[in-house]
């Protein structure tokens, strides 16, 4: 079977707009979360989110919207976009040129595209809105292109002339993450030799508040307290949005082309709860058995890991969960750290997995473990478990990231640094 | 006939891109009637959606300029500018005769005949 590396990352994400930026955050525990103009209103109970910078949306029409400079996006390409897919568009082109990679390989037969992301809700009531309210004539042409899921796959695949395979996965906030495993079957398997895997969401009152219903969502007004994986005082996830790209790659046409590697992809698994439509099952099960998954899919024993980027996103029964399912996968001597990059980052649900393995990318390269954010009194039924709640010197070889979503589906995917062999 | 504040905002937003005679153009037409200035609204509009890469510029155009293979309209920046048309001068264009308008003199003929109360003659 082939063998898999990312050689090249793009993010657009609320601690960082490129790869410098999200590295200098995760070093320095800086957080992207701050209280967001979208969720102002005394009907809000709301106030946090991940924002991302340097982007405005002032109307749904495309062409009041912003993004910073040095990105090239025609009209005929922006009027097409989601502001998940203008993220998407911008960190494609960081990804591109991480990767070194020419026009030719982009467009390429050999060459696919993964894509994961809920779609804009945002848009998609606009568009319906004008249906209803103005009339069918009166929606603009592209209603149906960014109201939809797809948008995102559309957007991009066109915008980058992908000739290779291409489609969308949609398993909520597991998605992005499924789109990275799946990836990396397809160049394992010989089907592709390159990959686009896109994770990217909107951030807006549209795409989070709905979680608010459930009590999924932080209502802390501090960004320093709040989110708080691990944290006995934890009350919710903050929600975030953005893009991250990883260029997967076929191992020989990488060192062929003297990529950038920055790490293997060894391995992944996944497994759902078959549980509820919205609870974890408490017990763990379901992640418990994508990390074993994984694990053997990547040839690896539990003490062969070093650091664990888990789901994690600060919610009461979600981060326990978690914590049953590494605890009956790692019972050896040597524990894996483990952090939550989500409570510098805010959740990116269908973003989220590419985010973290972007994350764990950065780890693994510049050998860092990166710190579990705003922890000030460990969750007892946590303690057992090896939190990073400050910063350690460990350089970790070999990194879990774990991803779930609504309706129990989990996945994990393995990687490892890449000492050139 | 005065314009409701509603329709007034509504021509704005829809033209706030455009050049001030292209909406002082538009409200001659909207207010007065006045279907002699519903070309220089057409130009205003084809100057808003027409690509930078375009072989003609509009400057040099004339009736006989073709709005796809000439002004470089594509199919949909040509459905935006009918969606911003019908929504300014509150006509309605149908998808038939939307295939009989190839030209810039077609176009300014048909929206004349039109607003004028005429049969178009699209074909």
């Amino acid at each position: 079977m082939k063998r898999v590396v990312v050689s090249g990352l793009g993010c657009i994400t609320s601690i960082g707009n490129n790869r410098a930026e999200v590295l200098r955050s995760l070093r320095e525990c800086r957080t992207g979360i701050e209280p967001f103009a979208d969720f102002a209103g005394d009907d809000i109970p709301i106030k946090l989110a991940g924002t991302v910078k340097g982007f405005t949306f002032p109307s749904a029409r495309f062409d009041d919207w912003t993004y910073p400079a040095g990105y090239q996006i025609g009209r005929d390409q922006l009027r097409a976009m989601t502001p998940n897919a203008l993220y998407a568009f911008c960190a494609m082109d960081q990804a591109i040129r991480d990767a070194q990679l020419t026009s030719d390989l982009v467009s390429n037969p050999r060459t696919g595209l993964l894509c994961a992301s809920g779609g804009s809700m945002w848009l998609a009531y606009e568009n319906l809105h004008t249906i209803v309210t103005r009339g069918v004539n009166r929606v603009q042409p592209m209603a149906t292109v960014n109201s939809i899921p797809g948008s995102l796959y559309i957007n991009i695949v066109a915008g980058f002339k992908i000739k290779g395979g291409s489609m969308g996965c949609s398993s909520a906030c597991s998605s992005s993450a499924h789109a990275l495993g799946l990836a990396a079957d397809m160049i394992r398997l010989n089907r592709q030799e390159m990959m686009f895997v896109v994770g990217a969401e909107d951030c807006n009152r549209f795409n989070i508040l709905p979680f608010a219903s459930i009590r999924a969502l932080s209502v802390q007004t501090d960004p320093a307290k709040s989110p708080c994986a691990f944290d006995i005082k934890r009350d919710g996830f903050v929600g975030t949005g953005g893009a991250a790209v990883l260029v997967v790659e076929e191992l020989e046409h990488a060192l062929r082309r003297g990529a950038p590697i920055c790490a293997e992809v060894l391995g992944w698994g996944q497994a759902s709860d078959g549980y509820n439509v919205v609870i974890p099952d408490p017990t763990g099960d379901g992640l418990r058995r994508a990390i074993e998954n994984a694990l053997l899919d990547a040839r690896l024993q539990p003490g062969d890991v070093d650091y664990i980027n888990a789901h994690a996103t600060s919610t009461v029964a979600g981060d326990i969960s978690e914590c049953h399912a590494l605890r009956q996968v790692f019972r050896g001597d040597k524990q894996p750290w483990v952090s939550s990059t989500k409570s510098l980052t805010g959740h990116g649900l269908s973003l989220a997995g590419a985010m973290e393995a972007t994350i764990c990318c950065l780890a693994l390269q510049e050998r860092f473990t990166p710190v579990s954010a705003n922890i000030t009194e460990l969750d007892p039924a946590c303690a057992d478990i090896r939190i990073v709640t400050e910063a350690v010197s460990d350089a970790p070889q070999i990194v879990l990231t774990n991803s779930s979503g609504f309706g129990g589906t989990n996945v994990c995917v393995a990687l490892k640094r890449w000492d050139g062999n | 006939m005065a314009l409701s504040e509603k329709e007034l905002a509504e021509i704005k937003q829809e033209l706030r891109r455009c050049s001030p005679e292209t909406l002082a153009a538009a409200l001659r037409y909207r207010e007065h009637g006045d279907v002699t200035a519903v070309p220089a609204v057409i130009y205003g509009l084809i100057e808003l959606y027409q690509p930078a890469t375009a072989k003609h510029p509009l400057k040099d155009a004339n009736d006989e300029t073709r709005l796809v293979e000439d002004l470089g309209l594509d199919s949909l920046s040509l459905l935006e500018m009918v969606f911003s048309i019908e929504g300014v001068l509150k006509v309605q264009i149908g998808n038939e005769e939307l295939k009989e308008i190839l030209t810039l003199g077609k176009l300014n003929q048909f929206l004349h005949e039109k607003l004028a109360g005429v049969t178009p003659t699209a074909s």
